[in-house]
């Protein structure tokens, strides 16, 4: 018996050796310094802005790097100075002169010259990740020290935005050339700077860069971390171990509102979900069908059931923060009558029963499709909902293989917004099929004008031709929706991926 | 789990099962649990007599939604404003239909795979086990992630991707328990008159091997009503509008704050059945074992 | 021994490459494109066509499994399509914290589960035995997340006495361990419960006691030793099933284990990191089952051959 006993300590004691020495990380010694802890549902992939996909990692991004021009992350067309302190535009709009400030410095204390900036442009526009980002660019040059030329392809209305964006944050091109490997230890010109290694699914921790050159944030330290259960993350705020959860659903507003300790920011936001379908194949092809299913759908009663009633209706792609949002364009057209009619003028009254995607990792998706299953049936519309990993979900949308689906899609931009779903090329325009010489030429001719009022003129005739063709139905737009400590001020919402912390101060 | 005592059940089948009843009844928390089990079994199966399917059990009224307790719904209302208490009657049909029609195939393959292993012995026992060693080696969630992934999600697809990871534990239980039976006297005098490898297995072996199988059985079921609530955790669950315990349990946890009634009821639920399937199980293994008498 | 140690250490490699077989054809065949994964929706299809290319993704099956098995025969395991960093890396981030939360997992559990299984098989029929032997049912029966959330609320919550999410230490580990070890404890304690009863009716035993031994004595140093071994295996088998399986836990808890890398990898079609994570957990299941046969032996000489 002892000698099992003997046994069992040693493994124990060996087990902890083990453990303690490659992942015991002891909680950080707080310096007394101003801080803010911040939740994210996941780890970041990265934290070099040219190799980024996913929301956590802009987020985390835009603490790190800062752009030429301050667009709020490229989410505004209105334009402040940042690493350019001024810029002149050509006469024809192709060409943009910046003028950039000479005091700028990287965390690794090296001065930034406009052959960075260079550096930089030319990684995005090579970049798998991003060269989407960058169609426009024809080329970049640096004229001298601190005079960085950007060519443009065509006149692009919202170049100034774009730059803003964190893909386009400034980095040093040093450390990258030096083979280091930048993912994990990002050299930029924000306002913090990463401390200690990253390690993806582990928390994190960036301190006050004593070299930014912009004014001094109050808060000095963001710790970071990883809660990928909203519920586990809400408990956490509410006992004081994290300061800010940027992503909350609406089940969450009650709590954090009864929490006198608690503040809640909500806002529109830009991402839409909406129903495509294959148009690929029958019924689909037939647009009385679509326009069935469009009456077919309550969206008032998808609002109240997937997101208790807060957020928005799609009448559009376009939501009130977008350019060209019209709120006279008819939404909620609910008409069982009407969808009846419609399906039997289709030659299917007695409806059909077909399958409904949907990615089983966004819960707003899933609360839809079971509420758009049960609308549908009144019509004679028999839905099966296929919940599929989003994995499988998007390779099946990417290659035709769908009846219906729910998707979604982000862009605060509205230009992108119906490219990707109008446009014959668009990402988003999963079947291939919808194709309209009009829209085409309305959708770029928009995004070549840099006329507001005339853009706007174009995006309201584009919205309605969307709504005449019905190639896909748009369903809402989701509130975002930010729990805090009450004692943060400033906290801001402009996108669910901008949380600028510099910005905000600390009352302690 | 060494179910070693199993096989000393004699040829004499019927009155042994007299006995294992006889000695079933004294025990009072096997009883309970058996009666609890058969009510439970008996409200939801007889649903369709009394709760209309269409009405309240999948025709949502989001108007209605996430009420408290009320004449009309008992329980109060859901997310899409549908009968709590309908909903989770209902429910118990699935959820037990999937804990014992997973647990019975997974059984009826595992037992298979096991007994020829157990029976034929050697390199072919040898074989079989290491390739259970592999399935037993991979976790059970990348199991199921794959098989739902490959094939959606569906009751069948979540009730296959339990199943294959409880195959090569009932594979090994019933292995064990037909090693010490193939020594037994009676098998070797039916190979001495020439009664074939299968036939044996058939009339003999398995027969005698079912003790504990029945253990494993009620036991896994229990387990397996869990396994899928936890699939319906990770978002692998069966389809909408399908009412399931589990399913019920995941999307109540959004609302655990303000409306904790939607996790408590189908969190109750599986606890009591399952409470009711171990007690019983637990109970049957002390009357399968004649030393414990 | 030392023969029997190798012998089923050999018995492991032809399990091994048959996981890996399996697991390489579950994630080659499972839909989805790994490189567009990486690359995100808004990447030109020919940068991923490249990118897909690079990894080796656009090969015949056999070849691509051929290539995998080359490399790990030769040690490498490859890099992670998402983190770029050698597999081995993030699992050495990684399984600590699974062993660490295993083991105090078990710990838990063997220090629940065995005394109160003693207890109530010394006591049978008590009010004791019935209250231990529902109580470990009950633990049996409740879904984990819900009893990890309940704990939380009381603990994190409502009380402030330990973290919620997250790990920086121990302390971190607690409510995990104990959510887990509850699960666990109620198999070990049905085993030692059965194990003990069967054992008490032995004639050794009875001869102690009628030899007027002291009954702690006869309960401890003869009837525990014996009844100890099926104990054993189920503790090996829920330690061995818990390295992989506390996928909901960690989830729930927030703790950067295999079990959510696993979900992780297995979501983003990460297949080097499924692959090698699977292979490890699959290495340490089969190790703690070798460790449990060898303390058979050391419990029970008789057992050696």
């Amino acid at each position: 018996m002892k000698k099992v006993v003997a046994l069992v300590m040693s493994l124990l004691a060996v087990v902890s050796m083990f453990a303690g020495c490659s992942a015991g990380k002891e909680a950080v010694e707080s310096s007394g310094a101003k801080s803010v802890t911040f939740s994210l549902l996941s780890s970041p992939a990265s934290l070099d802005p040219a190799t980024t996909v996913d929301g956590h990692s802009l987020m985390v991004e835009t603490q790190l790097f800062s752009m030429l021009v301050d667009s709020s992350g490229g989410n505004s067309a209105e334009i402040k100075p940042d690493i350019a302190e001024s810029w002149e535009i050509s006469e024809d709009g192709l060409t943009y002169t910046f003028k950039l400030r000479e005091d700028v410095y990287f965390h690794n204390g090296k001065q930034l010259t406009a052959d960075d900036v260079v550096y930089t442009f030319e990684r995005v526009m090579t970049e798998p990740y991003t060269s989407y980002y960058a169609v426009s660019i024809k080329s970049v040059e640096a004229t001298d020290e601190h005079t960085f030329v950007a060519h443009l392809n065509y006149p692009f209305a919202d170049f100034l935005t774009m730059i803003g964006g964190i893909y386009f944050g400034i980095c040093c091109e040093e450390a990258i050339t030096a083979g280091d490997d930048f993912m994990y230890k990002p050299v930029g010109t924000g306002p913090y700077k990463l401390e200690g290694d990253y390690v993806p699914g582990q928390a994190f921790k960036f301190v006050y860069n004593d070299k930014y050159y912009g004014a001094e944030p109050d808060i000095k330290e963001i710790n970071f971390k990883i809660q990928p259960d909203t519920n586990t993350a809400v408990i956490s705020l509410q006992n004081g171990e994290v300061d800010f959860i940027p992503a909350l659903t609406v089940n969450d507003i009650e709590t954090i509102e009864s929490d006198e300790d608690l503040a809640l920011y909500q806002a529109p936001s830009y991402t839409i979900h909406y129903v495509c379908f294959n148009k690929n194949n029958a019924p689909w092809n037939i647009k009385e069908v679509r326009q069935a299913v469009n009456y077919a759908i309550n969206k008032q009663d998808l609002l109240d059931g997937a997101l208790n009633g807060i957020g928005a209706i799609a009448n559009a792609p376009l939501n009130s923060l977008h350019l060209g949002y019209n709120e006279n364009i008819p939404f909620n057209e609910y008409d069982v009558e009407a969808a009846k009619a419609k399906l039997a003028e289709a030659g299917y009254p007695d409806g059909f029963s077909c399958s409904l995607m949907v990615n089983s990792n966004n819960a707003i998706s899933m609360k839809v499709a079971q509420i758009m299953q049960n609308q549908l049936a009144q019509i004679g519309i028999e839905v099966s909902v296929e919940q599929l990993e989003k994995a499988t979900w998007s390779d099946n949308l990417n290659k035709s293989n769908f009846e219906i689906a729910l998707g979604t899609l982000n862009w605060a931009d509205t230009n992108n917004m119906v490219t990707y779903l109008y446009h014959t090329d668009g990402g988003f325009n999963y079947d291939r099929v919808y194709s309209n010489p009009v829209m085409d030429e309305m959708i770029e001719k928009a995004s070549q004008t840099l006329d507001t009022e005339e853009r706007v003129k174009l995006y309201n005739q584009i919205v309605e031709l969307g709504h005449e063709d019905l190639p896909i139905i748009c369903l809402l737009f989701p509130n975002e929706i930010v729990g805090a400590n009450k004692n943060i001020d400033g906290i801001k919402i402009v996108d669910n991926c901008y949380f600028p912390v510099a910005t905000w101060t600390l009352n302690q | 789990m060494t179910n070693k005592t199993a096989a000393a059940g004699g040829t004499k089948k019927r009155s042994q099962a007299q006995e294992v009843w006889l000695r079933l009844r004294k025990n009072k928390q096997a009883m309970v649990g058996l009666a609890v089990f058969c009510l439970i079994v008996l409200v939801c199966f007889s649903a369709p007599l009394y709760i209309d399917y269409d009405a309240k059990v999948i025709q949502q009224n989001i108007s209605i939604k996430l009420q408290g307790p009320s004449p009309e719904h008992l329980l109060g209302t859901d997310n899409y404003g549908r009968d709590t208490l309908a909903r989770l009657i209902y429910g118990g049909r699935i959820s037990i239909t999937i804990g014992i029609a997973t647990a019975l195939s997974a059984l009826a393959v595992g037992g298979l795979i096991g007994a020829v292993a157990g029976f034929y012995g050697g390199k072919l026992d040898n074989i079989i086990m290491r390739i259970m060693d592999v399935f037993l080696g991979l976790p059970s969630v990348l199991l199921a992630i794959a098989v739902i992934a490959a094939l959606g999600s569906s009751i069948i697809n979540l009730m296959i991707a339990v199943a294959v990871s409880y195959v090569p534990i009932y594979a090994r239980v019933i292995r064990s328990s037909v090693l010490s039976i193939r020594s037994k006297e009676y098998i070797e005098s039916a190979r001495a008159v020439g009664t074939g490898d299968f036939r044996i297995i058939c009339k003999h072996i398995i027969p005698n091997a079912i003790g504990p199988l029945i253990v494993q059985a009620t036991l896994g079921v229990g387990e397996i009503i869990i396994a899928a609530a936890g699939f319906s955790f990770l978002g692998l669950g069966i389809e909408p509008p399908l009412p399931e315990w589990g399913q019920m349990l995941s999307e109540g946890r959004e609302v655990i704050r303000n409306m904790p009634s939607q996790v408590i009821y189908p969190g109750l639920c599986i606890m009591i059945t399952v409470l009711s399937l171990n007690l019983l199980g637990d109970g049957l293994r002390d009357a399968l074992d004649p030393r414990l008498k | 021994m030392l023969k029997y140690v190798s012998k089923r250490l050999v018995y492991l490699i032809p399990v091994l490459i048959g996981i890996v077989f399996v697991v390489f054809t579950i994630m080659y065949f499972s839909p989805g494109d790994p490189a567009k994964l990486i690359l995100g929706d808004r990447a030109p299809e020919e940068q991923v066509e490249a990118l897909r290319h690079e990894l080796g993704l656009d090969l015949p099956y056999h070849q691509q499994l051929f290539n995998y098995i080359k490399g790990a025969v030769q040690g490498d395991f490859g890099d992670s399509y998402q983190l770029r960093m050698p597999v081995w890396d993030i699992i050495k981030l990684r399984f600590p914290l699974t062993l660490q939360l295993t083991t105090f997992t078990m710990l838990i559990a063997v220090l629940i589960g065995v005394p109160v299984g003693i207890l109530s098989a010394v006591k049978q029929y008590s009010v004791i035995d019935a209250f231990s032997v529902v109580f470990a049912l009950l633990m049996a029966s409740i879904p984990a997340f819900w009893l990890g959330m309940l704990l939380m609320l009381l603990f994190s919550l409502n009380l402030g006495w330990l973290p919620s999410s997250g790990y920086e230490g121990l302390k971190w580990l607690i409510l995990p361990s104990v959510t887990l070890g509850f699960i666990n404890c109620a198999t070990i304690m049905r085993m030692t419960r059965s194990s003990m009863l069967e054992v008490v009716r032995q004639d050794f035993i009875r001869t102690a006691r009628a030899k007027g031994a002291a009954e702690k004595r006869v309960i401890f140093k003869h009837a525990l030793k014996n009844a100890i071994i099926p104990v054993i295996t189920v503790v090996g088998n829920a330690f061995g099933a818990s390295l992989g399986g506390a996928v909901v836990t960690e989830t729930v808890f927030g703790l950067p284990g295999m079990g959510t890398q696993i979900i992780t990898a297995i979501r983003q079609k990460d297949n080097p990191v499924v692959l090698a994570s699977v292979i490890v957990i699959a290495l340490a299941f089969s190790l703690v089952n070798l460790i449990v046969d060898i303390l058979y032996t050391y419990v029970d000489p008789r057992i050696r051959d």
